[in-house]
């Protein structure tokens, strides 16, 4: 049958493109933003969804001018549309802010899956998941590394402290990628073109709250906790050696 | 209304019984102000209820049926939610287990106030509270400060803080019964795979022996699994590890993890 699939997509820095100057704490970013890897993950699952079963797979982002990179992107992977919630500052909201944003948006549509990854590449805070969900009011699961779903039920399988857990989930239902779920697909240079084809709307919110009484401070640089030992180019009998005696040195065996 | 006072750690209890971190949210709470009352839930859970009476806390609420075993991320929000209207805590202590990262901001939103999750430091200065976390994707930190007479919620990271040792005295336990919705049986755990490892688990284990992608291929950890064994520790991997599905995504160390 088929699905009304939305995809949450944030775009953050590329993470192996970004500097951080010890000394000053300011951080440099040499690559372009990217779409934050666990929302890649959930994005490659509702396409995959949409191409078995067919549907329509709707992608939104919150954030600046620059987010519509990301969603174009989206879009040549294989969404349909996409939705632009205009936010210029990012940093100056916090997550609960932006997951009424993003409740807003989906509260007007027909949807049976809601994917989203299960936390930022940057602000790792993952709140913004469970947060859409629960003003949603639709159940929510995270850690995902493997899905099915077969008429109105999602079968789930995930990690947890106690070992491998199998989960069932009626639809509606918003699900959260483990970055392990998939690879996703490159860009292709067809997906591009229809792209520009494709919807592209741009929202802007009137007014967006943020949550009295939480400040932020300025990031700063942690303190170093102590370098590494690198064995290089040694038998392995004699790095055993040097490894056990390492240990042994500082009390750990 | 009265103001807010003293602290509610939010526990959990697994398969092996009482989470060991949550005797760490003990030792976070010790840092703030007021009294520290103690949540747990689940199904038959007076073993642990009993051993967090003894860790140092002044009540222990504990919330036992038999359709909270594996309790979904809704349900955990329900009891939490109804915990923190009985006890008008200013402060909620939760933890980063597959569960919390899903009940945690879900109850935030619920109750329309903000979360500052994955904390390893805190400190109070002049009744506002101080929170480190990671920033930046773990390059840099931040200091978070929470003021004001909304309830504030806060998720602690694993092993950030000291476990809370037992206690000769132990305070008393409280039995409640909260009503569910149907929204909160919706997702069932219909099994669970019990781990096939040497049976440290990684968040109580006083040794990690941890591996990442230098070790080239999957079966090259049999050698990190063998040191683990013999060194009485448990097995860690890097994300990359994990992701290649090369070792399960809870055996994942490091910032990222």
């Amino acid at each position: 049958m088929p699905y009304s699939i939305v995809a949450l997509i944030k775009q953050a820095p590329d993470m192996n493109a970004l500097r951080v100057d010890r000394a000053t704490g300011q951080v440099q970013l040499t690559g372009q933003p990217v779409i934050s890897s666990y929302d890649a993950c959930a994005l490659e699952a509702a396409i995959q969804i949409k191409e078995a079963h067919g549907g329509e797979l709707t992608v939104i982002s919150a954030g600046p001018a620059s987010v519509k990179d990301a969603l174009q992107r989206a879009l040549g992977m294989g969404a349909d549309r996409a939705i632009h919630v205009r936010i210029d500052d990012l940093s100056s909201i916090d997550s609960l802010a932006v997951a009424r944003l993003l409740a807003d948006q989906i509260a007007s549509m027909p949807v049976d899956l809601i994917l989203t990854g299960q936390a930022s590449d940057d602000g790792s805070s993952g709140q913004v998941g469970p947060q859409v969900a629960e003003l949603l009011g639709v159940p929510r699961v995270g850690s995902i590394s493997a899905l099915t779903i077969e008429g109105a039920v999602v079968a789930i399988e995930r990690d947890s402290e106690d070992g491998r857990q199998t989960l069932h989930v009626q639809i509606p239902v918003l699900l959260m990628a483990q970055s392990g779920l998939n690879e996703p697909r490159y860009l292709s240079l067809k997906g591009m073109m229809a792209a520009k084809k494709k919807p592209l709307d741009v929202v802007k919110p009137a007014t967006v709250e943020r949550s009295a009484g939480i400040s932020w401070g300025a990031p700063y640089v942690p303190a170093r906790t102590g370098g590494g030992v690198m064995l290089h180019d040694v038998p392995a009998s004699e790095a055993a050696t040097q490894l056990v005696d390492w240990l042994k040195q500082r009390k750990l065996i | 209304m009265a103001a807010r006072t003293g602290t509610l750690i939010v526990g959990e209890v697994g398969a092996g019984g009482l989470r060991p971190a949550s005797l760490e949210l003990i030792t976070a709470a010790q840092t703030l102000e007021g009294a520290i009352s103690a949540l747990l839930f689940g199904a038959e859970i007076d073993a642990a209820a009993t051993t967090i009476a003894a860790a140092g806390v002044d009540r222990v609420l504990i919330v036992d049926h038999r359709d909270l075993a594996y309790p979904s991320a809704e349900a955990a929000t329900s009891v939490i939610a109804h915990a923190i209207a009985r006890l008008e805590p200013a402060v909620v202590l939760m933890m980063n287990t597959t569960l919390a990262t899903e009940y945690a901001p879900s109850l935030a939103a619920r109750l329309g106030v903000g979360l500052v999750s994955d904390v390893f430091a805190l400190r109070t200065e002049s009744g506002t509270i101080v929170a480190t976390r990671s920033a930046v994707g773990g390059r840099l930190q931040t200091d978070v400060t929470l003021r004001g007479d909304e309830v504030r919620l806060i998720g602690i990271r694993a092993g950030a803080f000291e476990k809370a040792a037992q206690q000769t005295s132990a305070s008393p336990i409280e039995s409640h019964s909260v009503e569910m919705s149907e929204l909160d049986r919706r997702v069932r755990v219909t099994s669970v795979a019990a781990k096939q490892s040497s049976g440290v688990g990684l968040e109580s284990a006083e040794i990690v022996v941890a591996g990442g992608r230098g070790l080239k291929e999957k079966a090259s950890f049999v050698l990190v699994e063998q040191l683990a064994a013999a060194l009485g520790g448990a097995v860690g991997a890097t994300r990359a590890v994990t992701d290649l599905g090369w070792r399960p995504h809870d055996e994942q160390i490091g910032q990222t993890g």
